[in-house]
Parts: structure tokens; sequence; C-alpha cells
């Protein structure tokens, strides 16, 4: 490649693996996406670091896990030692451009980005209906105007499908009937409930007390609301989802249709992804938080609508299993630029042009609420927890074989779904025990900081708290 | 009507209100407009001219500008949807302005005269953002170039965008505002549903949607309920009231509540 080329990030917020109608999903129909899709190469095994948006974003920023960047749940802050994408590539001469959403708390996203548009309130959770237009309105502001010789790096960070969330906030103290008995739709316009809707219901502690009982830690009135739910509810709550999906994939379709329209749109990089996905229905939960796939298995698509780029196209790498943390040292490599040395990312680019490389992982690694671990191979998904220290230090847990809490074990071969805990059945306590040792060879390799800042520091340990006394006396 | 509670689902957002009295302000807003005196005399003849201003109410208490604030006002902007009929054609000039997004939109266009409002070449569309952020204004211009097919001139740069039923009218999210009263009879006389394609804000098109009667409430005043389903939408919800005046639209994220007429009533 003779010249760097320009890079633009799209990234959308709760977007499950399988929303996009080129991965064989009936229920939507996404053609942006799709066009992205044949232009480029999408990984199927692509995983987020953690279900939740500001510790799963930190992640990309900086190609660290989350108990190494201080944003191991929402309320986190980046460490301000650890540099972020935004400050590498400007440094290395890329333009560098931030539009949308953020949401990597303790970095202010104008420090390393010029910003096309954040929001008149700094944009966060929510709000869709207007910042996604108003950022794809800067984004073809920027593209049609942009004449600089110096390449740029655009991230472009649109908030749906995230506006799920408020269709559920919705339902927290009032009763919405649904479509079919109101006439507006018919029970075949629904999609399915998920195969997975019914689920074993041996679960960690960590994960039924943030999201099962009754005062769950996270979202409690949304669950009380969405147990009163029959199944038509649960439909139409995958319906509306799917809506989210294809207004995104429409904003996704006016920065495409205006980028054809350059001059540069033949030498631009695009890469596609989401922070973490959303359960909507399946193991009858909503939203992320958890290590089930709904949450944490992503898009990712690299692509150019172009030839300026080379990269192998229309097609799925089934293979390799990516991660969050590999993005920045993907961009850096396409950058030409050097990458961190201490990061835990690899560069995509040689799986991108078709090549092998050797000794790629065979696993993805997946941190969860600061407790919750999660290893994810071609054979089995095995999620467990720590159990809270009894005195609280603020490092991240790990690597401590005799912390670990409850586990469970699929076989995704035989089990996609994840419907069938395999952890109790004593067939497999060999398979459970290597999977243990091989989640803390896999954390000896972190490096896990202390969390400094008081606000994290009560949400630790209020929860821990709250765990304790599960541990303790089971409520 | 939910459980005793004089507000309608479709625009009841009191979840997670930090104002005790959001109800009563909600109703109050709902009853506060002010129909022109000489509107109450039905004999008088139309003048062709109308401008309808509606406040912009956040459906959520989270993600807007100075939501938290307890002393925060329900409205977080307004919109003015302002036509005038000229050779039986009307001209629409539409203003929205969002104090959270930072966004105000200027929209004009023509349309037919018919209950669709069909739309008719050229528009026109100017926005601002006040964000202290590096964008600060786009400029574009719309056409039907073809029976299925609109370009959109956007700083210079054409997009064309395919019309994906070219059998059905195409109209615009604002006119809707007209539109549903004007076929309001229809739809709940002959239980019928009507299909058109959107062009939303006069850039995006939204293929096949449909309105439908939904029910009438008599709280917090007598109204008949509409709503608009379309691929790629979200469902929005359009109550119009006895005179046939669009006086609330409550659609996914914000909810416009008529706050007050200028010129004819419809």
């Amino acid at each position: 490649m003779s010249k760097r080329p320009n890079i633009i990030f799209i990234n959308t917020d709760q977007h499950s693996w399988n929303a996009i109608s080129s991965y064989d999903n009936p229920y939507l129909h996404t053609p942006n996406i799709d066009l992205l899709h044949r232009n480029g190469t999408s990984f199927r095994n692509s995983y987020c670091t953690d279900p939740v948006c500001a510790a799963s974003r930190s992640s990309w920023a900086t190609g660290l896990y989350t108990s190494e960047t201080g944003v191991p749940f929402n309320g986190g802050r980046l460490h301000d030692d650890i540099s972020d994408i935004g400050q590498i590539l400007k440094s290395q001469g890329y333009k560098t451009f931030h539009c949308g959403k953020w949401h990597v708390p303790g970095r202010n996203v104008r420090d390393s980005f010029e910003t096309l548009y954040y929001g008149k309130r700094d944009i966060g959770a929510g709000g869709a209906a207007f910042y996604d237009s108003a950022s794809t309105h800067a984004v073809a502001d920027f593209l049609t105007n942009y004449s600089n010789s110096d390449p740029f790096y655009l991230q472009i960070g649109f908030v749906d499908p995230h506006d799920i969330c408020e269709y559920l906030h919705n339902h927290e103290e009032k009763q919405i009937p649904n479509p079919v008995e109101q006439g507006i739709l018919k029970e075949d316009d629904l999609p399915p409930l998920p195969d997975n809707f019914n689920y074993d219901e041996r679960e960690t502690v960590l994960h039924r007390v943030c999201r099962r009982i009754d005062d769950a830690l996270i979202h409690a009135p949304i669950l009380r609301a969405v147990k009163e739910w029959d199944k038509l509810q649960w439909r139409y709550l995958r319906w509306n989802y799917y809506r989210f999906v294809e207004k995104v994939d429409a904003e996704i379709g006016r920065v495409l249709s205006i980028l054809k329209e350059t001059t540069y749109w033949d030498n631009t990089l695009i890469i596609f992804s989401t922070d973490h996905g959303e359960a909507c229905g399946s193991h009858q939960m909503f939203q992320k938080f958890a290590l089930y796939e709904e949450s944490v298995r992503v898009p990712l698509i690299i692509s150019c609508l172009g030839e300026g780029v080379s990269m192998k196209k229309d097609r799925f790498d089934e293979s390799h299993f990516v991660s969050g943390i590999d993005l920045l040292p993907t961009i850096c490599d396409y950058a030409d630029i050097n990458p961190p040395n201490k990061i835990q990312g690899r560069s995509l680019r040689q799986l991108v042009e078709g090549n092998n490389i050797e000794n790629w992982r065979d696993s993805a690694y997946i941190e969860s609420n600061y407790w919750g671990r999660a290893i994810v191979d071609n054979q089995y998904k095995f999620i467990t927890e720590y159990k809270p220290k009894e005195v609280e230090d603020f490092i991240p847990p790990g690597p401590d074989i005799e912390q670990l809490g409850y586990a469970q074990l699929f076989d995704r071969i035989v089990d996609p779904f994840e419907k069938n805990n395999l952890a109790f059945n004593p067939k497999y306590k060999n398979i459970v025990n290597k999977y243990r040792k091989k989640l803390i060879e896999q954390e000896s390799q972190l490096n896990r900081r202390h969390i400094s800042h008081i606000n994290p520091q009560r949400v630790i340990s209020n929860w821990g708290k709250r765990l304790q006394e599960y541990w303790e006396y089971g409520k | 009507m939910n459980n005793g509670n004089p507000i309608h689902w479709s625009f009841d957002y009191n979840t997670g209100a930090n104002k005790p009295d959001y109800e009563n302000e909600l109703i109050d807003l709902i009853n506060g407009y002010e129909i022109p005196s000489i509107l109450v005399n039905k004999e008088i003849e139309h003048t062709g001219y109308s401008k309808h201003i509606y406040n912009i109410l956040p459906n959520y208490w989270r993600g807007y500008a100075d939501r938290s604030k307890p002393d925060a006002n329900l409205s977080i902007g307004t919109v003015s949807i302002e036509k005038i009929m000229d050779n039986d054609i009307w001209n629409y000039e539409v203003k929205y302005k969002n104090e959270t997004s930072g966004e105000d939109l200027l929209l004009k266009f023509r349309t037919e005269n018919t209950c669709y409002r069909t739309l008719l070449n050229e528009w026109h569309g100017k926005i601002r953002n006040s964000c202290q952020d590096a964008y600060s204004e786009l400029n574009f211009i719309g056409k039907i170039i073809s029976e299925d097919k609109v370009r959109i001139c956007l700083n210079n740069i054409d997009i064309t965008l395919e019309i994906p039923d070219k059998t059905l009218p195409m109209t615009c999210n604002w006119t809707l505002m007209d539109v549903i009263p004007l076929v309001s009879n229809q739809l709940i006389d002959n239980k019928e549903t009507l299909h058109f394609v959107l062009l939303d804000d006069l850039e995006e098109l939204r293929p096949i949607n449909k309105i439908g009667f939904l029910n009438s409430i008599q709280s917090p005043c007598p109204l008949n309920g509409f709503y608009l389903y379309g691929k790629g939408l979200l469902p929005s919800y359009w109550w119009i009231d006895q005179q046939k005046t669009t006086v609330i639209v409550s659609n996914f994220f914000e909810t416009y509540i008529l706050k007050e007429i200028i010129g004819d009533q419809n």
C-alpha cells in the first residue's frame, strides 16, 4: 500500500452478533451492514471483552482487558497513564476525529480527538433517536469537506440499538398492551421466541444476584416487570429490537452513500463492530451484563468499499477467536505505526488478507461485572465467578483458583444455545478443572491494577457486600 | 388506560421522573393549547394559512440535557409547522429545535392538496448545530428525479435513494400532523389501514408504512388515537381532538404536545 489509508470505525451499541440479515437472520433487514460484509471479512467468533458499554469501549481504546484498564464495569475510570487510540494515532501523523458516543469514563474524548459532534450534553446511554441522526449529519459534513492531505481516523459511535433499554424502562411502571391485542400486528409478524428462552437455572451466584433475584443489583424494576410478561410480549421485545437495528443500519447506509461519492472512498478502511450484544429474551433475560453468547458475541467486519485496501471479501472467518482488544493493534497495523508494547490484543490484518497467523489464540477471554469470567473456544463455553474477597483491596480478582465460585459449562457443538449446564455433571469434572486452570493461566498474563477512584470503589464495596451475604447465607 | 391513570400509556412517560407533579403538569400542558376565539365560530372561512407549534417532551428521564434538575422544564424544545396554500399547493415550513441534540432543523417543501400531502419537487433542508463541536451546519436539496428515485444533494454531493414502492404516495413525517386528521374518518369508520412511503425529515426513505385506528379516550380530553407502524420504523401514536387537530404525537423518544395554533385550526 503506497499511501496510508483513511480509517473509519463505525460502532453500534448493544448489537447482537446475529442481528444482521446477511448472517441469515430473516427477521430484520440490514442492507447496509450487508454491504460491508460483501466488501470485507466478517469474524464469526468475535467477542467483546466485557458485556457493558464503558468496559468494552475501554478495551477498544487501549487494547487491554477491563481488569487492566480501570473500567471493569460502567462506573469505572480509565487509568490516566494508559494511552488511547486517538492519542496514539495523532502522535503518528493521523488526523483523529470522533463523532457520537464515546463512553470511556475518565478520558475526555476532546483530549484525544477533534469531536465532530458530541451532543449538547455528552452523549451517554440512550437518545439514539436524535443523537444518531445528528451524528450522521456531522459525518456528512466532515466527509464532504475533508481536504487535508494527511490520512484521517474517524470513529462514529451510533447509539442504537441501545434504545431497546429505554423500551424496557418504559415497562417499569406501566402495562403496555401487546400490539396483537391492539390489532396492530398479527402474531405471525412477530419473531418467534429464541430457542433458549427456557434455560438452565444453575447459574453463578454473581449472575443470580445481579440479574435474577427480586432485588437484583442491576435493573430490578425491569426484571419485576418482565416477570409478568406473556410470550407475546417477549416476542414483541424482539420485534422492537430488530427495528432499532434497522434504524441504525439506515444511518450507516447514509454514511456509506456519502463516502462512496467522495474522492477517497477507495482508500478507506471501514471497521464495523459493537460494544456488546443484547439478550433479547434468550435465557429469559434482557439487555447485557451476562456471559451468554447473545451478550458477549459481537459482529466484527473489516471492509473496504473499493480496492485501495487489500483484503479478502465476502467471506466469514469461522476459525479465529478475536476480541475487542484486537481493535487497537489492527488499526495501528493498517496505519503503519507500532502499537504500545504492553497491550493484550493482536492485529487482525493478516487474517483479513486471508493469511495464516501462527499461534493465534484458541479461545476468547471475557470478564463481566468485576467478578465474572468466561472462556470460550470451539468446543466449550466455560463461565465462572470469583467470590468477593473478605477484605476488598480494589484490585480486580484473579488469578486465584481457590477463590473461584460456581461454574457453568456448555458444549457449544451439541448445545449452541447454552441450555444445559454440564458443570454439575460428574462426567465433566475434569473438563471443568481443565478450564479453571486455563482461566488461571490466562489471568496470570494480565496486569490487573488497583482501582483508586472512590466512586468505582463504592460500587465494588456495595456489590461485594451483597454477594458476600449470598455466599454466606444463601440470600 | 393504565390502572386508572388518566394518561394513556402511549404518552405516559412518568417512569423515572424526578418531578412528583409530572402527571398534572402533563395534563395541564395537553389541555393548555389555546384555540383562537375566531375559530370557535365554525362558519369562518379558512384563510389557507396556519402555524401549529408543539412542545417537545422527552419520553425518558435520562439522556437529555439538564433533565436531572428538579426544576427542569418539561419541554426540551419546540417544533412549528407552518403552511400556506398557494394555487392549490401547500407550502410548508417546519422548524424543529431540540435543546438536547443541539440541532435546529429548517425544512421547506411543497405538497399536493390531497389527503396524503404527496411531496412535490423540490425541497430544502438547513440544519444547524449549536454544540461546541466541529460540525455547525448542513444544507441539502431534495428532488424526485424519476417515479422510483429521489436525489438528495448534500454539500454538492448527490445521493440517490430508491423509492421502494412507486405505487404508494410519498409524504413527509411532518405532514402527518395534517394527513391523519384528513383520513381519520376513513380509518375509524371503515376500519381500514392506509399505506404510504415516508421521507423522514425529507432525508431518509422509510418504506411501506401503515396507519390505522387505535382507540378513543375521554381523559384528559376526548381524543381519537391512531398508530403508525412501518419497516425500519419504531411505532408512533397520534391523537387528534374533536376539532380534528393533532394534539399529541408520541414517537419512541419524544412526545409532541400542541402548544399554540396561529391561523386556521386545520
